[in-house]
């Protein structure tokens, strides 16, 4: 007897429900509701079948699009959502697949899928808030060095991370 | 990324991979915070950065170097792979083998080299050209020249590729036999299944169902205790390294706040400590002594006795190894509040035996689940399953007709008093008025005495096969060949007993279990005890060989010269057939009572079922009673078969 190691339909739905969000926030240019489109359908597809590789195609999809939606100029907040839920549907997608992985389709999964769910919205939401907020408070006007100095700090603890 | 060596580097970091790397970071990183304070600074004091005067293009520099540093953490990316433990496989009862699992195997495996293949196979062919000459034989009815001569041509079957396995040419051209030596042999495994099917064929049985590609071998369980990273936010900082440093280059604010966005995922994930779990674990197990066979449920109660919240908790609980799950998951998943609890139940079963449970395996992680940590805990409450074989049914045993001097039902072929009539002698003076035979004395043609069956009772020895070829099943789930052979030995005691015979007990096993043939209530008592308890018939298997010179003769000088022996075995292999043989040319003649462990659901096992059925013919040449006893039939309908084609 083998452990069946596909996550529940639910948490596949919740995936997309995130994939969703990424998607519709970049239908307004073509090109990148295209590429997050098909990225929501992998991850989706990915995530019921219990596939990582999937579901990290579906996620480099769905990034492709936000950076060709900032590329051409969407409004800050949708791109800002669109890799929010992005991030959210690969990082739920991941954890359904190794929930079940560990514990099969016949065992209690969702509390520690929601949970986790749960805490990575909230760190999503405060995080878009909170550079949302700098960025209309902030926008406009401000002396080059602010820039280079906020790109070369801010690349640099992105290293330190070595996430 | 320069591999500048820090030196002094504390000593918990010695086992990161690349300890130097992280000192690195560190001192990177409080640069990098240090920067930002002066770009802050620069935004909230105005005129404070208006004085520098750096050109745009430094912030274009500054993008495709980050875009440059974003490929190389996208190709460490690529090289990484999210990490998780793999609990063990509880489900699965390892204490019994299907029999022909091991063929199946060897089928599906690559060997390491030519030589070992070309052996490999050469052993298969010997293996099967035996059973292939009894299937045409018996089945259809070929005599044994014409086989030979058939199998070596090829023309025993209409399909090519099953008659090439005997004829020792491939039917492929030169080019594909020179692809079968280099490629993985797998044409020869083809040839192998397909004579295989249709030998079933042959034997009326159907081959259809056979799993083809069923060659995926579990990966090893690692479920070392400790903590480890999962890496599961690998690739964060690429992907926002990227989308600044594409920002940057193209002057795109969005990109360069998404990847400030991003950063903020990582800070929390890089902030986030070792997962915390204090647990409290409680099994409770419903019926702890059930009936033989019967489902036993479990409730796992987790209650989380520590201060922090436990986000995620994965339980996995320590399911005896002879013990099958029935309904329900032995794994739980969950999130526990201080204080808070949780319980699941599952279903298990077993044959018989004492089943006692091992620690659960507890994965906790993080909430942002970059932390993995594998533990044991400790649990309270219930943790043994004994089964009760004691519950005896009515049975009665055809027995052979060697018998003791004691007064009881078998019916021995001397006369004597009893009750079914035997012959006719002359008259001898004491024997009784009631015996002679008056209506011959009538005719005139002198006095006789009648003579009847004497009815004696027999001794008898039940030696159960118990040697680890005798821990086979049909199925992963089925209740094995032993199960079945004790179950039925505690029926055959009660039965026997309760018919004035004389029963004793034996194991062929290494380890030794010997009762003398008695009698009475006490007897029957301590042999049900010895059945239910005794270590010969624990549920997990020998771990050393039977030794037939030294256990057999042992267990030869024991028996009593009356004693007959019913043996119960599986026949799962040569050495059994040796054992019977032995022990009825030891002048014991011997009931064997076969509980068949053999399925045909892959080639391997159809093997095994004709092996089986061989070594079931040769016994009884040699004079062995044999039942052969199906899987799922009643004993007793297996008996009453048995017995009409003895007296057949």
């Amino acid at each position: 007897m083998t452990i069946d190691e596909r996550p529940p339909t639910a948490a596949a739905m919740a995936t997309g429900f995130f994939a969703g969000i990424a998607a519709l926030a970049l239908a307004v240019v073509p090109q990148a509701g295209a590429l997050s489109g098909v990225g929501l359908v992998m991850i989706v597809l990915g995530t019921a079948r219990g596939s990582r590789g999937l579901v990290g195609l579906g996620t480099l999809g769905q990034f492709a699009g936000v950076a060709v939606a900032g590329a051409v100029g969407l409004p800050v907040g949708l791109v800002l959502l669109a890799l929010v839920g992005a991030v959210l549907a690969w990082d739920l997608g991941e954890q359904s697949i190794n929930v079940a992985a560990q514990l099969g389709a016949e065992a209690a999964v969702c509390r520690p899928i929601a949970v986790h769910a749960a805490g990575s919205t909230l760190v999503g939401t405060v995080s878009l808030a909170g550079v949302y907020g700098v960025y209309l408070g902030a926008a406009g006007g401000q002396p080059l060095v602010a820039l280079v100095a906020l790109l070369g700090g801010g690349a640099l603890v992105l290293l330190a991370m070595r996430l | 990324m320069s591999q500048v060596g820090v030196s002094g580097r504390p000593p918990e970091e010695a086992d990161d991979e690349d300890g130097t790397q992280i000192g690195l970071s560190r001192l990177v990183g409080a640069l990098g915070v240090v920067v930002i304070g002066i770009g802050i600074a620069a935004v909230a004091v105005p005129g404070l950065g208006a004085g520098v005067a750096i050109e745009y293009t430094a912030v274009i520099v500054i993008g495709f170097v980050l875009l440059l540093l974003g490929l190389v953490r996208w190709l460490e990316r690529l090289s990484s792979s999210v990490e998780a433990a793999t609990p063990p496989a509880v489900e699965e009862r390892t204490t019994v083998s299907v029999p022909g699992g091991a063929f199946d195997q060897a089928l599906r495996a690559t060997p390491g080299n030519p030589m070992e293949r070309v052996q490999r196979q050469d052993a298969m062919r010997d293996r099967l050209r035996p059973v292939a000459r009894d299937v045409l034989g018996r089945h259809a009815g070929r005599d044994p020249e014409t086989v030979d001569e058939q199998l070596d041509r090829g023309t025993w079957t209409d399909d090519p590729q099953a008659a090439a396995l005997f004829t020792g040419d491939s039917p492929g051209t030169l080019r594909e036999r020179l692809g079968s030596l280099v490629g993985s042999g797998s044409d020869f495994a083809g040839q192998v299944t397909r004579a295989l099917a249709e030998l079933a064929r042959h034997a009326d049985s159907d081959p259809t169902g056979w799993e083809s590609d069923d060659g995926e071998t579990d990966a090893e369980p690692t479920t070392a205790v400790g903590e480890r990273a999962t890496g599961r936010w690998q690739g964060l900082t690429a992907l926002a390294l990227t989308l600044v440093g594409l920002g940057a280059v193209l002057g795109r604010p969005a990109l360069v706040l998404g990847g400030a966005v991003l950063s903020g995922f990582g800070a929390v994930v890089a902030a986030s400590a070792s997962p915390t779990a204090d647990l409290r674990v409680t099994r409770r197990i419903e019926a702890s002594e059930p009936r033989p066979g019967a489902s036993v449920r479990v409730c796992v109660d987790i209650e989380n006795v520590g201060d922090e919240l436990a986000a995620d908790l994965r339980v996995v609980d320590g399911v005896p190894d002879g013990l099958t799950v029935e309904d329900g998951s032995p794994r739980h998943g969950t999130a526990l509040r201080p204080g808070a609890s949780t319980t699941y139940t599952y279903t298990v079963r077993a044959v018989r035996g004492t089943h006692t449970f091992e620690r659960p395996t507890l994965l906790t992680r993080n909430l942002s689940g970059t932390i993995e940590r594998v533990s044991t805990v400790e649990t309270e409450g219930d943790g043994t399953i004994s089964y009760d074989v004691s519950s005896a049914m009515e049975q009665s045993v055809p027995l052979r007709k060697q018998a003791s001097q004691h007064v009881g039902r078998v019916q021995t072929d001397v006369g004597g008093s009893g009750i079914e009539f035997h012959s006719v002698r002359e008259y001898r003076t004491g024997d009784s008025l009631t015996r002679i035979d008056w209506n011959r004395a009538a005719r005139g043609e002198g006095l006789a005495t009648l003579q009847f069956r004497e009815e004696r009772s027999a001794t008898v020895v039940i030696v159960i096969d118990a040697r680890a070829d005798a821990y086979v099943a049909p199925a992963d789930d089925a209740p094995s060949a032993l199960d079945r052979s004790v179950l039925a030995a505690a029926q055959l005691v009660s039965a026997l007993l309760e018919a004035d015979d004389r029963v004793g007990l034996a194991s062929l096993s290494p380890r030794r279990c010997w009762l003398a043939p008695g009698a009475g209530q006490t007897h029957r008592a301590r042999a049900h005890e010895m059945l239910a308890t005794h270590e010969a018939f624990a549920p997990d298997p020998p771990s050393s060989a039977y030794v037939t010179s030294i256990r057999l003769a042992a267990l030869r000088k024991r028996l009593p010269g009356d004693a007959q022996l019913l043996v119960f075995s599986p026949v799962s292999d040569e050495q059994s057939v040796g054992l019977v043989r032995q022990l009825q040319a030891s002048g014991h003649p011997v009931t064997l009572l076969s509980p068949d462990a053999t399925a045909q659901g892959t080639p391997g096992e159809t093997l095994a079922h004709f092996e089986r059925s061989m070594r079931l013919s040769r016994l009884r040449r040699a004079d062995v009673r044999v039942v052969d006893w199906a899987d799922g039939e009643p004993l007793g309908v297996a008996l009453t078969q048995a017995a009409r084609r003895w007296s057949g």
